[in-house]
């Protein structure tokens, strides 16, 4: 992992606790001996925030220490499926809804697991992973895993699915 | 006594022994797949508990954490790859026996050792977990809150590679537990206008996204770093125990398996530490300590029967205290709480039934996962061949459909979803999830008893630093804390990965 990211998380954070510091000194401050519903998430904010300002500025010394380190090595191919996961994951979830569950299952695994062979090409996966067949087998992995699936939900557990 | 009686009846209950013993399979398959862990195999697992009675719900959850533990020895032994971080020691001796053409007598041997280990272990829970209880019956607000920010404090500090990040992603986790409408004035507390928080973060969707979605997500992320080495395919015929082999290394068994208890039993210790300790424990208890490492029957004993006994140890601390003592029993407690079960000293007190019900649960569940291993080591062995490619996306459908068929919601599958993005960049810059899950269920308990503490103690603070036990557990918070600091290098401060 690149200090550059690193960097951009530690600070990211830092500003979401502090954007949520912000909100929690607007909750109504409670009177007595009782403690207010802002006392403690203010608490673990502040502690939060000082913590994650001490890491950000130990990460910036690391950062201009060894920004010379040499790049590891990366393989793009992976990168790229990560991207596709990410993506395929959000939309599952937008589209479970309007496209009912067995469709949207079949499409995400079907991609997913086609993408996943791709990438693993070179790494023990031999056959060319864009022939009929191999297609084939992950169409009819998807198409089967989301009927199973569908059954068991809706008859055996007796939940309704999208 | 009638606790004990009453709890006597799961054993004739059919329902809960097919969900013991389909949890304790499951645990098996997950533990035998590396990458997978016994977390995320209790995690998946929560979902499917719903439509069940507690007792099958939790038998199911107990049987997966036993058989997860158990199933990591299948690849460590077979292949010289951990299917869990318990099973690293295994990889010593038991992968030297398969060179060796001996993989059937090493797989033999775990198998029986973990089942001597576990068996064992679960005796020692039963023994020791009620009197503890008993002494934490005397907790009031100011214990509670003490012991709650110990357990934190532990969970963050050790779970982690830099204490200070663990700290942090516990901090976020008590943060998150105040999301929702206060239970004392009704003020709603960062909700962001969404009716799904007003009643707070749903444990589930924060579970599965922090153990299993953001796993997935792990998996696949470092391999864009680094090449995964492929499995080599390994043939098998049986498996059968060599009883001879450990009734020779009784002292070894007994041992490691108080060592594997008390080592489970120290919160933040975790089971590789256990294993270790026996494996070198048992090293200098042997006459041929030079056969170590070779391929020596008492190295593989020592560390699989450690192992199972850590599981039962494990379990104390969370049982009794409500306070888990690694990321695995920190999900496991989450699964309980949302079968409404709070573990804690009042549940000894309260449903003394329930809690005999778990320990036979747990003895159980080591029954099963002897004779599901015994009889099924070649499935297995096939498990092992089951391509990643099929398997990672697959995952991903059953977390997400598992907290939608839970909750019926479709706002907790965005839940999960962010959990699982927040998990895995938690992750990878090393800050961990155990922390988050753990100030989630504790931060509440935290909260109420810190404000009951204030109103019981009309506004007097220092009473959670005059009660004794607070006091000894605040001081407990505050050495741990220091020594970490003093025992990890300055670095490990600020860089978790």
């Amino acid at each position: 992992m690149t200090h550059l990211f690193r960097l951009l998380f530690d600070a990211l954070l830092a500003l979401f606790l502090g954007t949520m510091l912000f909100q929690a000194n607007q909750l109504p401050v409670g009177g007595g001996v009782g403690i207010s519903p802002a006392f403690f998430p203010r608490l673990a904010l502040v502690f939060g925030l000082v913590l994650t300002l001490i890491v950000l500025i130990r990460d910036v010394m690391l950062f201009l220490r060894q920004r010379k380190a040499s790049t590891p090595h990366i393989s793009y191919k992976a990168v790229a499926y990560f991207i596709l996961l990410m993506a395929m994951t959000t939309g599952y979830v937008v589209f479970s809804e309007a496209m009912g569950f067995i469709v949207v299952t079949t499409l995400f695994l079907f991609v997913t697991v086609a993408g996943y062979k791709a990438m693993l090409v070179g790494e023990g996966e031999s056959r060319s992973v864009w022939s009929a067949g191999s297609l084939l087998s992950s169409l009819l992995f998807a198409g089967g895993f989301s009927i199973v699936a569908y059954v068991v939900f809706s008859y055996v557990f007796k939940v309704t699915l999208p | 006594m009638s606790d004990i009686v009453a709890s006597l009846g799961i054993l004739v209950d059919i329902k809960v022994l097919l969900g013991i013993a389909f949890g304790t399979f499951l645990g098996l398959v997950m533990g035998a797949l590396p990458g997978l862990t016994a977390t995320m195999a209790i995690a998946l697992l929560i979902p499917l508990t719903f439509g069940f009675p507690p007792e099958v719900g939790i038998g199911m959850l107990l049987g997966a954490f036993c058989g997860a533990v158990a199933g990591g020895a299948v690849p460590a032994i077979l292949l010289n790859v951990p299917g869990t971080p318990s099973s690293v020691a295994s990889t010593l001796d038991g992968f030297p026996m398969t060179r060796r053409g001996e993989a059937g007598r090493a797989l033999g041997l775990a198998i029986a050792s973990s089942f001597v280990g576990g068996m064992l272990g679960a005796l020692l829970l039963i023994l020791f977990a009620p009197p503890i209880a008993t002494f934490a019956l005397r907790f009031g607000p100011a214990e509670f809150f003490s012991l709650a920010i110990l357990g934190l404090v532990v969970i963050a500090a050790v779970s982690t590679k830099s204490i200070l990040k663990g700290l942090i992603a516990g901090g976020l986790g008590i943060f998150l537990s105040t999301v929702g409408s206060d239970p004392i004035t009704g003020v709603l507390r960062f909700t962001m206008g969404e009716p799904s928080l007003i009643t707070g973060v749903n444990l589930l969707p924060a579970l599965i996204g922090l153990f299993a979605i953001s796993q997935v997500f792990q998996d696949v992320f470092e391999r864009i770093y680094k090449k995964k080495e492929p499995l080599k395919k390994q043939a098998l015929t049986s498996a059968r125990p060599p009883w001879g082999a450990l009734r020779r290394a009784w002292k070894v068994i007994a041992s490691s398996t108080l060592i594997g208890t008390l080592v489970g039993a120290i919160p933040g210790a975790g089971g590789s530490v256990a294993s270790f300790l026996s494996y070198d424990q048992a090293r200098r208890m042997s006459k041929t300590p030079e056969k170590f490492g070779t391929g020596h029957d008492e190295g593989l004993i020592a560390t699989e029967s450690s192992n199972n006994a850590m599981a039962s140890g494990a379990l104390i601390p969370m049982l009794t205290l409500g306070v888990p003592g690694e990321v695995a029993t920190a999900v496991l407690m989450g699964g309980l709480t949302i079968q409404g079960i709070r573990p804690g000293p009042m549940l000894f007190e309260q449903s003394g039934a329930l809690i005999y019900s778990i320990f036979i649960a747990f003895l159980l569940a080591n029954i099963f996962m002897f004779l599901i291993q015994l009889f099924g080591i070649k499935l297995f062995v096939q498990i092992l061949r089951v391509k990643e490619a099929y398997l990672m996306p697959s995952i991903l459908v059953l977390s997400l459909l598992g907290v939608y068929a839970a909750t019926g919601n479709t706002f907790d599958m965005y839940l999960a979803l962010a959990f699982g993005a927040l998990g895995f960049l938690l992750n990878v810059f090393g800050f961990g999830t155990a922390p988050v899950i753990l100030g989630l269920i504790l931060g509440g308990i935290a909260e109420s008893n810190l404000r009951r503490g204030m109103t019981v103690f009309n506004g007097d603070w220092t009473r959670f630093f005059t009660q004794p036990i607070s006091l000894a557990l605040l001081a407990a918070t505050v050495l741990l804390l220091f020594f970490l600091f003093r025992k990890k290098s300055p670095q490990s401060y600020g860089s978790g990965e």
